[in-house]
């Protein structure tokens, strides 16, 4: 006997209903699938198989949507579309791009093509004229290296830099000795030639171009030595790290890092250098850096290399190593997020707003759902709306706030995560929490329980299976929460678990918390 | 670690009242060219007003949530750039329709090249979400039912990407053939070939669990 195949069962199963008032070949192979269905088990098995996914796909069909952060997706699709001109754009989806690519790829190579078919053709018919110079036969010398001595200053226009954050304390040093402390001092200072900055125990971090922004490290000193249209210069002095994302820089546009006896030069890439006691490390996120020093020779570094060197070694392309997965993930996470609409410092000043945040030292906060540091900082934000959330180290969540910022109201602290913990550990007497302890498990629906647990006991996995449950409870019986603390249950099976011991109904009595373990 | 306690901002889950949108009003048209003015609040009022039903059609058509923030802003971006060409043949959520189909098409497109995702974590987190005005459901039928949908899911996610988006909006969505053939640009009789293909497949990979009548072959 053959089966019915499965995709004409859904068809039946669907029409099933109509099935005996169908007309024609339809209802002549619909009364032939019922007859089959009458006599094959296999194929009733099917069916109801295909029922149940039926009813499953018309319950997929009427999901409402899940319920998102909102505001942190507005907030990165506006970052994402301020990110235009550095990062490369989101690409249309294939059905959209269809008329465009082609069109504009044959367009662009027929333009050189023509140009030199013109060009050759030009040549070929007025031959070469008295005016016209050959190119030499031999390879030219190398250009003259720069004359030494003093160099006239070049009639270059000086760049500034905006304070994006500041975490811990930190201490600015302007170029006229003034000496800012603190967040909101420093954020309130445009970064020049000349100006030193040292970090405490958090980071610094400027934004001087879209994109291109210098993050200053913790227990870090950095002078920016020259800081102007036509070179960027950094030193770190004595110590420190500074890691750096700098957007495509012109050829005559040199950016520098000095480390000691070490220059770092690059353009257009994101790198970290660091100069602890007498060596110096360089590591090289993306495009590529040149390490170099006074009769110790050079070395370069692609993206994902990275470079240790003590002050009096000879830099050897040797020592450049590949960067693990988790060092590059560090060095990523170790730039905030730039400012998304950049014009010219004065403009982002205006433009953006300055968010002061007090939190417990350990805390790491994020702004949109962004990490951007730990312990109290001061950032610098588009206006609108943003949302504040602090997490300890392991990632559990202690606060969380929306703020508006809207520029006008001015500079004002904000807390978060501040507030007094739940208490989590056990708490209340002993014998109160015995109590607590056996009037939840009488209220609890066994069956429900078992039903958590139904599938995997069908293939014998359930027994001695358990879930640990931290429940705490208000003297009136409400549960107060009711936290997974431990399971070898998947994650779907113990959140079943947890949902049926929050529907427990528990009278007056004590407010304990406790630790309960439920084994199947 | 699960925790019950309430966090402020998921109880308003960045809603906005009415009285805070002023643009909430704005006829469609008048909306869309404030949009290409580059008004700020026109942008937040557009992303105000679809943003459920893009994530609606985003989390159906992949059944996958933890992806849904990076498809969501993935979407109202291509739309932001591309509303100076929209040009009102179409009313706006068509139009956004049609980028969360070629969207989703597109990750069904690279998530073929990697590892099958689990789909039960993410319909376990929606579930958990559910709000105060659902119908109360048991957790054992809860878990049925979320259980059912991963394995719709799961089967979906066996198909080749282009059998699966036909299949999905032809099954699941309810489209016809010649509306699959304009939001997937390709024309009717293909579609209506890869859909018979897709059917045959994917109706037989969701049989074959109970196929324990192995050796006789189907009609």
């Amino acid at each position: 006997m053959s089966h019915v195949a499965p995709h004409r069962l859904a068809s039946y199963a669907r029409g099933a209903a109509t099935a005996g008032a169908t007309p024609g070949w339809a209802g002549r192979r619909h009364a032939r699938i019922e007859r089959h269905l009458a006599g094959c088990p296999a194929c009733a098995r099917a069916l109801a198989r295909l029922r149940d996914a039926r009813v499953a796909m018309d319950a997929i069909a009427s999901q409402p949507a899940p319920e998102l952060r909102w505001d942190r997706i507005r907030a990165q699709t506006y970052w994402a579309l301020g990110q235009t001109g550095s990062r490369p754009a989101v690409a249309p989806p294939p059905a959209l791009a269809v008329a465009r690519g082609p069109r504009a790829g044959r367009a662009r190579w027929w333009v050189p093509v023509g140009l030199a078919a013109a060009a050759t053709a030009g040549w070929l018919a007025f031959g070469r004229t008295p005016s016209v110079t050959r190119p030499p036969a031999t390879i030219a010398a190398p250009e003259a290296p720069p004359p030494a001595g003093p160099v006239a200053p070049a009639a270059v226009a000086p760049l500034t830099a905006v304070v994006t954050l500041v975490e811990g304390e930190s201490t600015l040093t302007t170029v006229d000795d003034a000496t800012l402390v603190g967040g909101s001092a420093i954020g309130a200072h445009r970064i020049v030639a000349g100006d030193r900055l040292a970090t405490g125990t958090g980071r610094v971090a400027v934004q001087f171009d879209a994109g291109s922004t210098i993050t200053v490290g913790a227990a870090s000193t950095l002078v920016f030595t020259r800081f102007d249209v036509g070179a960027i210069e950094l030193t770190l002095a004595p110590a420190g790290r500074v890691d750096v994302e700098v957007s495509k820089r012109g050829p005559d546009q040199r950016f520098l890092v000095h480390a000691g006896a070490r220059t770092v030069e690059v353009r257009g890439t994101a790198f970290r250098v660091e100069r602890q006691a007498q060596a110096v490390a360089v590591a090289c996120e993306h495009g590529r850096v040149a390490v170099s020093s006074a009769g110790a020779g050079e070395v370069e570094l692609g993206a994902g290399q990275a470079l240790a060197v003590p002050d009096d070694g000879l830099l050897d392309g040797r020592r450049v190593r590949p960067m693990s997965a988790a060092e590059l993930d560090e060095l990523l996470a170790a730039r905030p997020a730039a400012l998304p609409q950049w014009t010219d410092a004065d403009t982002v000043v205006r433009t953006t707003v300055t968010l002061p945040l007090v939190v417990p030292a350990t805390r790491t906060i994020s702004i949109d759902g962004v990490a951007v540091g730990t312990g109290s900082l001061w950032r610098r934000l588009p206006p609108g709306r943003h949302l504040v959330e602090a997490h300890d180290e392991r990632g559990r969540l202690h606060g969380s706030r929306w703020v508006d910022l809207d520029g006008v109201a001015g500079e004002k602290p904000v807390a978060v995560g501040t507030e007094a913990e739940p208490a989590l550990s056990a708490t209340g007497t002993a014998a109160a929490q015995r109590q607590r302890l056996v009037e939840l498990t009488r209220a609890l629906g066994q069956d429900q329980l078992r039903g958590c647990v139904r599938s995997l006991a069908k293939q014998g996995l359930a027994t001695g299976t358990h879930v640990e449950l931290e429940v705490g409870v208000l003297a009136s019986g409400t549960i107060r929460y009711l936290n997974i603390v431990g399971t070898d249950l998947p994650d779907g099976v113990a959140a079943c678990v947890r949902d049926v011991v929050g529907r427990a109904r528990l009278g007056r009595g004590a407010q304990v918390s406790w630790r309960h373990h439920i084994t199947f | 670690m699960l925790t019950l306690v309430a966090r402020t901002p998921s109880d308003t889950s960045g809603a906005t009242r009415v009285g805070d949108r002023p643009l909430a009003s704005l006829p469609e048209r008048e909306l869309v060219e404030r949009c290409n003015t580059g008004e700020r609040a026109a942008h937040d009022e557009l992303y105000h007003r679809f943003r459920r039903v893009v994530a609606a059609n985003l989390f159906r058509a992949l059944g996958d949530r933890q992806e849904l923030d990076d498809l969501v802003q993935e979407v109202f971006v291509i739309a932001y750039r591309g509303l100076a060409n929209f040009r009102h043949e179409a009313q706006l959520a068509t139009w956004l329709y049609r980028i969360c189909v070629n969207v989703s098409y597109g990750r069904m497109r690279t998530r073929g090249r990697r590892p099958p995702p689990l789909f039960v974590d993410d319909l376990e987190q929606l579930a958990n979400q559910s709000s105060a005005t659902e119908r109360p459901e048991s957790p054992e039928r809860a878990l049925e039912r979320r259980q059912d949908q991963a394995r719709v899911y799961a089967t979906l996610a066996r198909l080749p990407a282009k059998k699966r988006i036909v299949l999905y909006l032809h099954e699941i969505e309810g489209r016809d053939l010649k509306d699959i053939a304009e939001l997937i640009d390709s024309n009717p009789v293909t579609v209506r070939t890869r859909l018979f293909y897709a059917r045959r497949e994917f109706y037989k990979l969701l049989a074959e669990d109970d196929a324990a009548a192995g050796g006789e072959g189907t009609s």
